[in-house]
């Protein structure tokens, strides 16, 4: 992506956003970890960021826990640019191999919460748009969903099957031997 | 006199206690009182009930049961963004949401069948020796099968760029019609019909996708007859020249 000055990048990253859950809670952030979502991205760029970016959204558990997620993510991001400019050093390359890591195991325990839990932060990272965030909640979701049958599929998430008979019928079709 | 004034001891020495244990009583028994964080309110208010109680004659009420806070596990995966259900069908392999994920509900399915950017790469291979084989694939008859391969090219509303799957002439047939933009074909099995037309017409099918760069024929295809018979070195010599990665089973090539 092509970006501004690494002047104005420097100073991008010393600012901080104000984020605002649902229930009013306030949380500050570098303009870095704001950044990881496109949307409050956008609104940076549009200069609507004063005064705090209400988030009507996101519960402030949820967001507290975004944040944890960008943080993170972002002093990663945040590396990888610093050490690709030395990319011959082979300390380099062995200290961004042990951050990776890190970053996996970081990710893994992150992913360690109930379904209601993820269902939420699912929503929230398509709210707030950030890819990483969204990737790594929905694999969860489909590694789960691996192998089951809808049947299993729907008493773990508690969906209730609601197909029309077209639907249906469609259905039975295309699992069928339809050949003239 | 005196002995009036006995009766009215014995009465306040029967009646205090009775009071006081009462208090106590209440106070461990309401729930409305135990779980009051002030321990002011807890003072004043087993006396307002006692009175209560004293003046109608009547137990305290039976406390109601606590409102059940909302079920924290309850959230409609049904309704997760399109977004986000796309995300998570990306992740799986296509029998996993042919066969799973996308006949859960109706909002699953939905952004299952209208998706094309879902199946521009079918791959409904079904002898994958993975971990996670599922019972229900393992059941589907070759026909059966090959229904849901031609659903999953059809979804992909002619986008469709590779195949890997089971095949046969007919399904071949119908791959070319519906997928001009195939530039990859991997045959992981042959399923055909008898007759012989069929097998003249998988003949003529496989060298006429515009854009086929790559076929690949998986071992089990070798038990194709049109290989060994129909196809033979003609079709061979044509598929080298339009295909730029061909990879046929060690036995085709061996009998050259």
């Amino acid at each position: 992506m092509a970006s501004a000055g690494s002047g104005d990048e420097k100073a991008a990253a010393a600012a901080m956003i104000t984020l605002i859950s649902s229930d009013n809670e306030k949380f500050e952030v570098t303009e870095a970890t704001a950044t990881l979502s496109q949307t409050i991205r956008h609104m940076i760029e549009d200069g609507c960021t004063d005064g705090g970016v209400p988030l009507p959204n996101v519960t402030s558990k949820i967001l507290a826990r975004v944040i944890e997620y960008c943080k993170k993510h972002a002093t990663a991001a945040a590396g990888e640019e610093g050490s690709s400019s030395s990319f011959s050093d082979a300390a380099f390359l062995e200290v961004d191999r042990a951050f990776l890591e890190e970053l996996e195991e970081f990710d893994d325990a992150f992913l360690e919460v109930d379904r209601a839990t993820l269902f939420d932060l699912i929503l929230a990272a398509n709210y707030l748009d950030i890819k990483g965030l969204l990737n790594l909640t929905c694999q969860k979701v489909a590694d789960s969903v691996k192998g089951k049958t809808p049947e299993q599929i729907r008493e773990m998430y508690n969906i209730v099957n609601d197909l029309t008979p077209e639907e249906e019928a469609e259905i039975r079709r295309e699992t069928q031997w339809a050949f003239e | 006199m005196r002995f009036l004034y006995s009766l009215w001891a014995i009465l306040v020495s029967i009646l205090f206690p009775m009071e006081t244990k009462k208090r106590k009583h209440e106070a461990l028994t309401d729930p409305a009182v135990t779980s009051c964080p002030s321990r002011r309110r807890r003072r004043r208010r087993p006396r307002r009930r006692s009175l209560l109680t004293a003046l109608r004659g009547i137990d305290p009420p039976t406390p109601s049961p606590a409102p059940r806070p909302p079920p924290e596990t309850t959230r409609d995966w049904a309704a997760l963004p399109e977004d986000a259900l796309l995300a998570i069908f990306t992740r799986l392999r296509h029998v996993d949401v042919l066969l799973g994920a996308e006949l859960a509900c109706a909002p699953w399915r939905r952004v299952a069948v209208g998706k094309p950017a879902l199946w521009r790469h079918v791959d409904i291979n079904k002898d994958d020796d993975g971990p996670e084989t599922r019972a229900d694939a393992e059941k589907l008859t070759p026909e059966a099968w090959i229904t849901t391969a031609r659903a999953a090219v059809g979804r992909s509303a002619g986008q469709c760029e590779s195949y890997r799957g089971p095949a046969g002439p007919e399904f071949l047939a119908y791959l070319n019609a519906s997928s001009p933009l195939l530039r990859s074909l991997d045959m992981t099995s042959f399923f055909r019909l008898p007759g012989n037309e069929s097998a003249d017409r998988a003949m003529t099918v496989i060298p006429s996708f515009p854009m086929l760069e790559r076929v690949v024929l998986s071992r089990d295809a070798l038990k194709l007859y049109m290989y060994d018979l129909t196809m033979g070195f003609e079709l061979r010599a044509r598929l080298v020249k339009m295909v730029r990665d061909l990879k046929l089973p060690q036995k085709l090539i061996d009998q050259k």
